[in-house]
């Protein structure tokens, strides 16, 4: 199916085409990250019908706007934004690949204190993986860290 | 887009009339449907990005068109396997970009960590303002 040509179109708007229009992809990929020592390792699951707007293209717009929308919410008198029109009139990102998507996901939704020095130090702090490589149980679920031996999936 | 309909009011054939502004400000903004048993998944969703699981019984849902402020309103509910017991989802953190969730085994437990047991079948809607 052939992307509508949005041009300044609300993003929501644009997300309700997705849903309405485009069959939902469930990934096998996860993230694992370590974004704190005193907590957990986290699993960031990407959401089906986000990754189908992903991988079909025109829908999107290109990550860095959340870095700018993220900026200013990190500002200490930030009260709403008066940007958000970033989202919704900044050229859509064409379509990805599904690993394309999942990096593109990482720079939105993980901590960029973990995406950007993933690899620096003595051990990684992210790695993306397949869910059938994650434990099954909970039962020492608050003691997971990122195995040594995780392959990585892509 | 296929179509686009421009009304300031909406009338229904007995005369009853409502401001399409109801319509547009009473809306659910997103919506999603996932479980943190097990591996953690998402069943359905509208403007919903991720989740991330942060341990047991927390979760956080990243949006993909953000609220325009951290002062929306958020509805979580779930539930703890089959059975009837009391448990308590809260919301832990608003943000435009996410929303974190926790949950709990019983009301009495709702503030403290050690209460926290991973809930199946969540359902998070927010309603407010998109950015």
């Amino acid at each position: 199916m052939q992307t509508p040509t949005f041009k300044g179109t609300h993003l929501w708007d644009r997300l309700c085409w997705a849903k309405e229009n485009l069959e939902p992809h469930q990934s096998d990929y996860r993230v694992v990250y370590e974004d704190s020592i005193d907590e957990c390792a986290k699993i960031l699951v990407p959401d089906p019908n986000w990754m189908a707007a992903a991988m079909q293209g025109g829908i999107l717009p290109p990550v860095w706007v959340y870095w700018e929308l993220a900026k200013d919410e990190a500002e200490p008198d930030f009260k709403k934004h008066t940007r958000g029109y970033l989202l919704h009139e900044t050229e859509p990102m064409g379509p990805m690949t599904e690993e394309a998507a999942i990096e593109y996901l990482i720079m939105k939704d993980c901590p960029e204190s973990v995406w950007k020095t993933y690899n620096v130090g003595n051990r990684p702090k992210m790695v993306i993986c397949t869910k059938q490589q994650l434990p099954q149980t909970r039962e020492w679920r608050n003691a997971w860290k990122i195995s040594e031996d995780l392959e990585v999936a892509a | 887009m296929a179509g686009k309909i421009i009304a300031d009011t909406l009338e229904t054939g007995a005369g009853a009339e409502i401001s399409t502004s109801y319509v547009v400000n009473g809306s659910a903004k997103a919506w999603a449907h996932y479980n943190a048993d097990g591996i953690a998944a998402i069943s359905n969703s509208l403007n919903t990005s991720s989740i991330t699981d942060n341990g047991t019984g927390d979760m956080t849902i990243s949006h993909g068109s953000s609220l325009n402020d951290a002062n929306y309103s958020a509805t979580c509910t779930s539930r703890f396997g089959l059975n009837e017991n009391a448990y308590v989802s809260a919301i832990k953190r608003y943000a435009t970009s996410s929303t974190r969730t926790i949950h709990n085994n019983s009301s009495q437990d709702v503030l403290y960590a050690n209460g926290r047991v991973d809930h199946t079948d969540i359902g998070l809607v927010l309603h407010g303002d998109l950015a």
